[in-house]
């Protein structure tokens, strides 16, 4: 087959960039006291074809504090391979990769605590401060990543990322596969097997594995997700991981349950049910076993539609 | 843009079933269309899966129906199957909307999220009323002689099969239900507005109170005066809508509910487009004939 393409045709780029935003509150509280940690911010997402090679994605979380920059990165459009450089969430694993108002929990699995490069800042936060902060989320850091859809019939993506380290050395790598295969019409298998290294040592690995069933036809109504990661730790030994179980039972409304699991420690608990009137707002309450803590969340969004991503 | 491809096979990727179905009957034996949606799927709802992303990578071609439709999941998948062929604005990035002649609803004014789901562009269902899909089945003929010049006669004369056999079914269609013409319906969503404006009947209300939004029972009180009021003959509901609110409508005024298929596919009978108008209009005509 022989294919003839002007490059005119391609400069075509989408006209000005999208603009919209997420206000997200959550509030954390021990049972019987009052609110103990709050956070508020409105999420400023910038999304825009820079010309016909690259897309730009941004997110910006105004707090009362200021602006951060959570994400900002480039993304290749046309090259035969997928290209990204600037500061981004890694996508080592899905949960990984999403924003906090996108989880389907409060907080990331006990786990997130260890799957990192580094020990960040030790900033002791005051519980009143958090209000001011935006916490940091899984591995989110300057650097470039590539990676490349094999041309099979299973959805195969392998990649890699350099991410800059703590001494402003690009020495930190992650290695990761996307595997996908539709088992059925309605069952949609996800694994994300990955492994991390610093200065030739490996830091962790370990795999996610995502199953999503959703009935044709059902979209509306009913929908079960289960997610479950388990990784282990070479630098700083651990080994553990998550299981969620997420079960939309009827229009807009879900329940959840969440395991962690960490080798020597007992399993926690996290329950969770969560209301949406549409796909652009959310209303959750959350309690934490263990800790005894409830989390209230709410979610609204603006702007272009969202994706609905996997 | 004159560009030449010499193709062995044209791969085409379809969002929708009916847009596989007509790609399948221009193209004929030249293409190969992959749908990515399922027939009995929310076309509103449609969730992402990764092999869908292989599907657009591997494409010539992609067709879709636009008017923001497929909004929740095609700028994505585009973007990251990083297939320049398809990047929009590209000649093989084929949006169908364009060669439609009628779009109904077109909103006038400023369109927000308060009233639900809408689509700014207007209703973008319009695939249910058949001289749309000539002029569409037109359109793909001049596509792919154009892109595919030596097949040129090979499209027109599936063309001309096609047109010849929408139109005298149009036309046995139009006689065989008459009795439809100015009934007066309810329906769960805007989707069959196309229908009703060829085949000359009316929907007068709807299940859902805004686009997208599911009705309270305060509504659905509304809705029953309103059903009893204008003696509407039947609700049509389609096959990814709960049956909960048709059921008490149904129980609250004695007027009959019936599911209708809305895309290829997606009930037994409807295997292509033609089956599929006809199914629809013999359910609706079977629903009020019961009673």
């Amino acid at each position: 087959m022989i294919k003839l393409i002007l490059l005119s045709q391609l400069v075509n780029p989408y006209f000005n960039p999208e603009f919209g935003g997420i206000l997200y509150f959550k509030g954390e509280k021990i049972t019987d006291s009052t609110f103990k940690k709050q956070e508020l911010y409105f999420e400023m997402v910038i999304k825009g074809a820079v010309d016909p090679y690259f897309i730009f994605y941004g997110t910006f979380p105004i707090m009362l504090a200021g602006v951060e920059l959570e994400e900002a990165y480039v993304n290749s459009l046309s090259l035969p391979f997928n290209l990204y450089i600037g500061k981004f969430k890694s996508k080592f694993t899905r949960l990984n990769s999403l924003h906090p108002h996108s989880w389907d929990f409060p907080e990331l699995p006990k786990l997130y605590n260890f799957l990192k490069f580094y020990e960040e800042n030790e900033h002791e936060e005051s519980e009143e401060e958090h209000i001011h902060h935006h916490p940091h989320h899984g591995i989110n850091d300057i650097g470039l990543g590539i990676s490349w859809i094999a041309p099979f019939d299973i959805f195969w993506e392998p990649g890699f990322e350099v991410l800059k380290g703590h001494e402003d050395n690009y020495d930190n790598f992650i290695f990761y596969h996307h595997l996908s295969v539709d088992l059925a019409s309605s069952f949609t298998l996800w694994l994300s097997p990955s492994i991390a290294v610093n200065k030739r040592e490996i830091v962790f690995y370990g795999s996610e594995f995502v199953l999503k069933m959703i009935e044709p036809g059902k979209e509306r109504l009913k929908g079960v997700l289960f997610t479950a990661g388990f990784f282990k730790g070479e630098k700083e030994k651990f080994q553990g991981g998550w299981i969620d179980l997420v079960y939309k039972f009827t229009y807009g409304w879900r329940i959840g349950i969440r395991t962690d699991l960490i080798k020597n420690n007992n399993p926690s608990y996290l329950f969770m049910l969560d209301y949406s009137p549409t796909e652009y707002s959310r209303f959750r309450i959350s309690y934490n076993l263990k800790e005894e803590k409830i989390f209230f969340e709410f979610n609204f969004s603006v702007g272009p539609h969202g994706i609905h991503p996997f | 843009m004159n560009t030449i491809i010499l193709f062995s096979v044209i791969k085409c990727v379809a969002t929708l079933p009916w847009i596989g179905d007509i790609v399948k009957t221009i193209g004929g034996k030249n293409v190969k269309v992959d749908v990515i949606v399922h027939p009995q799927s929310d076309p509103h709802k449609v969730y992402l899966k990764p092999s869908m992303i292989i599907k657009f990578k591997k494409a010539d071609v992609l067709f879709y129906n636009g008017l923001d439709l497929e909004i929740g999941y095609l700028p994505y998948l585009i973007e990251k199957s990083g297939n320049p062929r398809i990047m929009p604005g590209a000649e093989y990035n084929v949006d169908l909307s364009k060669f439609v002649p009628l779009i109904l609803e077109k909103p006038k004014g400023k369109v927000t999220r308060e009233m639900g789901d809408v689509h700014p562009y207007g209703n973008p269902h319009y695939h249910l009323d058949p001289l749309n899909i000539i002029a569409i089945s037109d359109s793909l003929k001049n596509f792919f002689s154009r892109i595919d010049p030596s097949s040129a006669e090979y499209y027109q004369k599936n063309f001309n099969n096609f047109k010849k056999e929408l139109k005298d079914s149009l036309k046995s269609w139009r006689e065989k239900y008459r009795i439809l013409k100015n009934k007066k319906f309810v329906s769960y969503h805007k989707l069959y507005e196309y229908l009703a404006y060829r085949f000359g009947f009316k929907i007068i209300g709807y299940i859902e109170p805004k686009p997208g939004i599911p009705p309270s029972p305060g509504y659905i009180k509304k809705l029953v005066e309103k059903i009893k009021k204008e003696k509407v003959s039947l609700i049509l509901s389609s096959v990814y809508y709960d049956k909960k609110a048709p059921k008490k409508l149904r129980r609250l005024t004695g007027i009959n509910y019936v599911i209708l298929p809305h895309d290829v596919g997606s009930i037994e009978g409807t295997e292509n487009y033609i089956s599929l108008i006809s199914k629809i209009l013999k359910v609706i005509k079977g629903g009020f004939e019961l009673d």
